[in-house]
């Protein structure tokens, strides 16, 4: 967490090139950030679904801070650092802290949340042995 | 492509497809999943009628130790008597009906209630009654002791009958002492022993692992380390069982796979495997570990003689009717135990539990102590919570006036064969077993 606290905050846009109400990618250091235009403000995610990893671009934007992948459906809140409120996707996905200055959109490439490594690893199990 | 290569000569454990029965392909009612009538056919005639599991026998190791465990509306309490043997009861003193323990697990030298103090034995007999001369009509033991019911063991499990003239466990059991005898779950140790209450029918959940069709919508992951389109089903009598390949990938991918996945990686390097400088197709690793585990089974600690090849690596998936699911491994064993409301058809108590092979000659930890929570509260893991996150959406859709009932597909067929096996609990066909 420490390490996400230095990250800077690195250039991805002009806020007015993501049209109000939709998203775009664009690509920063080698991965793909989603811009999400709410009536908030800009929010940013990494622009893959936590379910099958398939591109979030062109999923509707509902609500305040909710994005809806175009493949399967599942629905994530932006404002809930990600989480999937809605199935087939239960993990969460990638939210990039954003800043905005001067109509310039920066955000933070903090690490890809990724599945857990053993899928079937359950908490709570005694290691033995 | 993965080709899946299955052994076709059995050990023990047999590997070859077994008949498949006829089961016609009616939609199953969805009334059996909601309705309270339903639920109280099943009680009268199925779950006081079948085996099911108390407690594992290292739970209860010394004489006097005791749990107790709850199915549907009963509390039974199941003791290790001086004798050294089981008993299971009925969890109720024929006093008042209190219930004699309240606690999931204890120790007494006899059994005492905590109302009046009436005082059993640990067989359930009654042998104390304070001021019994102060009970005019008398104090038969015959007639106040704790009612008993059948209690047995296999697999290093405690199990019990509701129902006084049943079958033997082993006449219930059928072929499942011959098929997984060599996993001696006897022997291994419990790790995880955990409750969720779930919002959901029993066999909502019991479903859920009777098929592997969800795998491709669900679990995208397991797509890296498991094939989930060459699964092969058995259908018994009353059980059932489907064999995963694991340690492999799946057709659906479509693709072969160059680099070997960290899903599979993972459990080659717990064999000494090194997956980086693994030169054989990721395609082969499958059976690449199972000759490897063959062939350092010494170094590992460990006796696979029991075993086929594809024991070694793969999911012997069984369904001991009615309700338990066994993900079975060579050196590991998860099991759900899946127990119906007492009066909701609606809930249930889902018990996950974990079992680990130790390697010979090493001492068996005791059983970690059991942990219930709700649904949501906290994180099963990922398949697990994959597998749930569907299940309270499914018994609203149950109950739905708009749902007809299960259109199913032949991967799905281990459901419809639990329903026969149900159906024929419901309507008698096992009523004069005994």
């Amino acid at each position: 967490m420490s390490e996400q606290t230095e990250l800077e905050f690195v250039y991805v846009a002009r806020e007015d090139e993501v049209p109000a109400g939709k998203n775009r990618c664009f690509e920063v250091e080698g991965r793909g950030v989603l811009l999400c235009s709410f009536p908030s403000g800009i929010k940013a995610i990494e622009n893959f679904c936590s379910h099958e990893k398939k591109p979030m671009e062109g999923g509707r934007l509902r609500g305040g801070s909710r994005i809806v992948c175009p493949h399967h459906g599942s629905n994530f809140d932006l404002d809930q650092d990600g989480k999937s409120m809605g199935a087939p996707a239960v993990l969460p996905l990638t939210v990039f802290p954003v800043k905005v200055e001067e109509g310039n959109v920066y955000v933070q490439l903090v690490e890809t949340k990724k599945p857990p490594a053993n899928p079937w690893a359950i908490p709570g199990v005694k290691k033995i042995g | 492509m993965v080709a899946i290569t299955r052994v076709t000569e059995s050990v023990q454990t047999p590997a070859e497809k077994a008949p498949e029965p006829d089961m016609g392909d009616e939609v199953i009612p969805r009334e059996r999943y909601i309705s309270k009538d339903f639920m109280d056919l099943e009680w009268e005639r199925m779950w006081t009628k079948v085996w099911l599991i108390g407690c594992r026998e290292d739970q209860i190791p010394e004489p006097g130790d005791y749990i107790t465990t709850e199915i549907g509306k009963e509390s039974l309490l199941i003791t290790r008597g001086e004798d050294g043997q089981v008993n299971a009861m009925y969890n109720v003193c024929n006093h008042r009906g209190n219930q004699v323990k309240f606690d999931k697990m204890g120790s007494a030298k006899t059994l005492r209630c905590a109302y009046h103090m009436w005082e059993y034995a640990l067989d359930g007999t009654l042998i104390n009654v304070p001021d019994e001369e102060d009970f005019v009509q008398g104090c038969p033991s015959d007639r106040l002791s704790l009612k008993k019911v059948q209690a047995d063991t296999w697999g290093g499990f405690v199990w019990f009958c509701m129902d006084p003239n049943g079958i033997s466990l082993t006449e219930f059991l059928g072929m499942v002492p011959e098929h997984l005898d060599p996993y001696r779950f006897e022997d291994m140790a419990m790790v995880m022993n955990q409750t969720v209450e779930w919002d959901c029918n029993w066999k909502t959940s019991v479903d859920a692992f009777n098929e592997v069709y969800h795998v491709q919508a669900i679990h995208p992951e397991l797509a890296f380390s498991i094939d989930d389109v060459d699964v092969q089903i058995d259908l018994y009598e009353r059980h059932n069982r489907y064999l995963v390949p694991f340690q492999t990938y799946s057709p659906r991918l479509g693709y072969e796979l160059d680099e070997v996945p960290e899903a599979i990686a993972m459990p080659m390097q717990a064999i000494g495997m090194d997956p980086e400088s693994y030169n054989g197709k990721v395609a082969d690793v499958r059976v690449d570990m199972q000759k490897f585990k063959r062939e350092n089974e010494g170094n590992l600690g460990r006796d696979y003689s029991m075993f086929n090849d594809d024991q070694l690596t793969d999911d012997y998936h069984y369904n001991i009717f009615p309700n338990l699911t066994m993900n079975i491994h060579a050196d590991s064993m998860m099991l759900f135990i899946q127990r119906p409301h007492a009066t909701d058809p609606n809930k249930m108590l889902f018990d996950m539990q974990m079992f680990v092979q130790l390697p010979d000659g090493a001492e068996r930890p005791a059983p970690v102590d059991h942990e219930q929570f709700k649904h949501g509260e906290r994180s099963l893991g990922l398949v697990l919570d994959q597998d749930s996150v569907n299940l309270p959406h499914v018994q609203i859709g149950l109950n739905s006036d708009a749902y007809e009932g299960y259109w199913i597909s032949r991967q799905e067929r281990r459901i419809r064969h639990m329903h026969v096996t149900l159906m024929d609990y419901i309507n008698g066909k096992y009523a004069n077993d005994a």
